[in-house]
């Protein structure tokens, strides 16, 4: 039997029937993609990437979700995957505003006359912008600071190592010599840890 | 590796990637427990994700039905809209009517103002009223509910 393609109702009765820890999977698989991005996503969120994904599930001839082969989880966060590598090209050829972009003050030429408050304040940078760009690091200083966050385990180090150099699982069991359990619990360690030190998602970088 | 020969992104990319394979290959119980260990509230972030995904199938079947809509005024005579959107009886549509006008009070004014009140319309007057709306497209909402219905 040929398997069917979920019409709109369909779909909606599969996401009501979805699970609490299917939708915060869901959500922070999201935000994952969105931290890889970084800054060539311009102003997309998790949300709009979620929203992206359904759209593309439903809308004839992009995606097509067959239920009986896989779940709306999984096929969502396929999805989500194969969208940011094609907004991230995207932001590569410069066709997504970048971040760096949106912040940029208003030029000589046009745009919104300087705030009166900014005028008061000299010459330098606006402190408002001065201060979002605190917030932002150097993909560098942000490597270091997960570093710091797992360097007092030593497992967790050695596989945080491993990930820098993108290799999967299986390969990091075979190089480590460690069994998948160790790995996963590695592996959840670094996840905790950057989620306590940013629950909002990872910050863009610079 | 010396650090000016480091690619930083692919290594940020290297760890977003491991990441996100730690969140396919999670079990629900510590997926949950993750969330909670980052502060955040289960419910209320299921419950938004819940609604950003209603809302992308409900956002989707507007769009596709004011797609139809369109392509069907293009095509249809009158007539047939009109038998698309105008309820079938004289009971029935003296009800549709008196809806629209609830629901859009200016333009039961505007009607009225021909018609003199809404009692004196005869049932001629009815369909005549809802044919007339049919065509502007106040009746689309209509023909949305009653297909749910």
């Amino acid at each position: 039997m040929e398997d069917h393609v979920a019409s709109p109702e369909e779909v909606r009765q599969a996401i009501e029937s979805l699970t609490v820890a299917d939708y915060l999977r869901l959500n922070a698989y999201a935000r994952n993609r969105i931290a890889r991005l970084g800054s060539l996503v311009g102003s997309h969120g998790a949300d709009d990437l979620l929203q992206e994904a359904m759209l593309s599930l439903l809308e004839e001839g992009r995606r097509y979700w067959r239920p009986e082969r896989v779940s709306l989880t999984d096929f969502l966060m396929g999805t989500m995957r194969s969208i940011g590598s094609n907004w991230a090209r995207k932001g590569a050829r410069g066709d997504a505003p970048l971040h760096g972009a949106d912040l940029m003050p208003p030029s000589e030429e046009g745009g919104d006359p300087p705030d009166f408050f900014d005028t008061l304040a000299g010459p330098g940078r606006n402190p408002e912008l001065q201060l979002v760009d605190n917030e932002y690091q150097t993909e560098a200083e942000l490597i270091q600071e997960i570093e710091n966050l797992v360097k007092d385990d030593l497992i967790a180090s050695f596989v945080l190592d491993e990930m820098k150099t993108g290799r999967k699982g299986p390969d990091i069991m075979k190089a480590l010599g460690i069994t998948e359990k160790e790995l996963r619990a590695a592996q959840r360690m670094i996840q905790r840890r950057v989620r306590a030190r940013w629950p909002g998602g990872l910050p863009h970088v610079r | 590796m010396s650090d000016n020969q480091r690619d930083y992104r692919k290594e940020l990319e290297g760890i977003l990637d491991g990441l996100a394979e730690s969140i396919e290959t999670a079990t629900p119980e510590e997926i949950l427990e993750d969330t909670q260990a980052g502060g955040e509230d289960s419910e209320a972030v299921a419950r938004r994700v819940q609604e950003t995904l209603l809302n992308a199938v409900k956002q989707f079947e507007q769009k596709k039905l004011q797609a139809a809509r369109q392509a069907y005024r293009l095509h249809a005579p009158e007539s047939e809209l009109a038998k698309l959107f105008v309820a079938g009886t004289p009971h029935e549509r003296r009800r549709q009517l008196a809806v629209v006008f609830r629901s859009k009070p200016r333009l039961a004014e505007v009607l009225t103002i021909q018609h003199r009140s809404f009692e004196d319309l005869s049932d001629h007057d009815v369909q005549a009223a809802l044919e007339e709306l049919a065509e502007l497209g106040f009746l689309d909402d209509w023909a949305q509910t009653s297909r749910r219905e």
